[in-house]
């Protein structure tokens, strides 16, 4: 079973605030700054609006959008509350994203009437709980379940059997088909596969000449065939990197404005990962240009840091390689991969007195909130980055 | 739409409820009046409640309706404080 929120973002705003209800909203960072639509209500969806549209292309298609600042502690706290009441019904939970989750049903759904009935149990819940709705799509796995899902939005219900999947599929567009992407359809459409019963129909052989190993992946795919398991949330694989970007306030080559920005977000993944006991020594930059231009130098250390100030280094080095002033940044991000847990500090720190200051500021930090102790330098730091990272997940729910 | 933030104390009167989520304590307290700066508010309508955590501090915000602006009212559950941190109108 997949079940998505419907616009959940705008949603969770239009039930917030009453007198947005009906109207079309777009949800993003700072209406006044440079965000784009982060999520778009069903009116402003008709009139063409789309998420991560820019400010001025949603406004030259909706003057009468109203714009709302997005708060990602809202979303986050709703979310957890929603994906706990999924778990009354099966262990078996997986987060899609902050706004999707798929549900395996399969060993549970006799004890509460049969998947439709926890689906309706589910729409019945939102609705009355927070004024939300969503769409489900109930089918024999994950790829089928999420397609027909989205068959029918807002509010939907879609069930497919096994008997009918092959005539759905049969005309059906391969791009209709959650990972393959506009690239992979249009190779797939040049070997003259449009839709997905063509592509199942399609010579194993062949698709594996031109995919590799994914050319049998996405035969399956054609047919409907899928044996991708529901992952549990709490059981899903070890993180593989942490990082943090953010687009500043106007394009610039100011020195002094891009090492602030870039020390607080090296400050803020530094944080992440002593949080979560990482740490890491590839350090990755990312740098986009105002032509919207994007690249990505990474350098690998030889020692495991969780340091905010030598993460910060290590991409100040990053970016004295990859910049080309005097060319104006709009965004800046950093990440740090190649991660260790549990790294003993002794190993760890080279420094134990600055194993112990971190210790110190980031008991200060959990007390009264982040960077109420923070380096001088980020007394004036930027307020963002007021986004939800696609890895977030909630902590395990206890019941 | 105006939105005005505030960060000012405010006297609040609430119903707490004993049955609830206990991971989950939002529909247990229900604001039902307040008075912020020497005038009377009646809660007619308690629109959303989310949780947020500040520091060490649970913090459950609740958008509130008088039936004719909306409120946040916010409740430190670590101190027992009550602040308005806005005001929204159409």
């Amino acid at each position: 079973m997949h079940v998505d929120m419907d616009a959940f973002f705008a949603s969770v705003e239009q039930q917030t605030l009453p007198f947005l209800r009906g109207k079309p909203i777009g949800v993003c960072g700072d209406p006044d700054g440079r965000t784009v639509i982060a999520a778009a209500s069903y009116e402003a969806k008709r009139r063409g609006v789309k998420t991560a549209m820019t400010l001025p292309e949603a406004k030259r298609l909706c003057p009468e959008i109203i714009l709302v600042s997005g708060d990602p502690a809202k979303y986050v706290d709703t979310s957890t509350r929603i994906l706990a009441f999924y778990t009354t019904f099966t262990d078996l939970v997986e987060v899609f994203s902050i706004d999707e989750a798929f549900l395996d049903v399969t060993n549970t759904a006799h004890l509460f009437g049969g998947p439709e009935t926890i689906a309706r149990k589910i729409k019945e819940h939102l609705k009355e709980q927070f004024g939300l709705t969503c769409s489900v799509g109930i089918a024999p796995n994950k790829l089928l379940a999420k397609l027909v899902g989205e068959m029918h939005k807002p509010d939907g219900l879609t069930v497919v059997r096994q008997s009918e999947v092959a005539a759905l599929l049969e005309n059906l567009p391969v791009e209709e088909l959650c990972g393959i992407g506009t690239k992979t359809a249009a190779r797939l459409n040049s070997m003259g596969i449009k839709t997905c019963g063509e592509l199942g129909r399609y010579s194993e052989k062949s698709l594996v000449a031109v995919f590799g190993i994914n050319g049998t992946h996405f035969k399956h795919m054609g047919q409907g065939i899928s044996d991708s398991p529901v992952m549990p949330y709490h059981h899903e694989p070890p993180t593989k990197s942490m990082g943090h970007s953010m687009t500043l306030d106007r394009d610039t080559k100011d020195m002094a404005v891009i090492q602030r920005h870039l020390l607080q977000l090296s400050e803020q993944v530094g944080r992440r990962l002593r949080k979560d006991s990482y740490a890491g020594r590839t350090v990755s930059l990312v740098l986009r240009y105002s032509d919207f231009s994007t690249f990505i130098k990474q350098h690998s250390l030889r020692t495991y840091i969780d340091d905010g100030h030598r993460i910060y280094q290590a991409g100040l080095k990053l970016f004295g390689e990859l910049y080309k002033p005097p060319r104006l940044i709009r965004l800046l991000g950093i990440s740090v991969s190649n991660l260790v847990r549990e790294l003993k500090q002794s190993a760890m720190f080279e420094s134990q007195r600055a194993g112990s200051l971190f210790e110190s500021v980031d008991s200060i930090n959990d007390k009264f909130g982040e960077f109420s102790v923070a380096r001088a330098k980020l007394a004036t730091r930027a307020s963002g980055p007021r986004v939800i990272s696609p890895s977030w997940r909630p902590a395990p729910v206890s019941r | 739409m105006t939105h005005t933030h505030l960060d000012e104390a405010v006297k609040v009167y609430a119903l707490y409820k004993e049955t609830g989520n206990h991971r989950f304590p939002h529909d247990k307290l229900r604001p039902m009046m307040f008075i912020w700066r020497n005038q009377e508010y009646r809660v007619q309508d308690v629109t959303y409640v989310w949780r947020e955590n500040q520091g060490q501090s649970e913090v459950y915000h609740f958008t509130v309706s008088d039936g004719v602006n909306v409120f946040e009212l916010c409740y430190n559950a670590k101190n027992l404080e009550w602040t308005i941190a806005g005001t929204y109108s159409e």
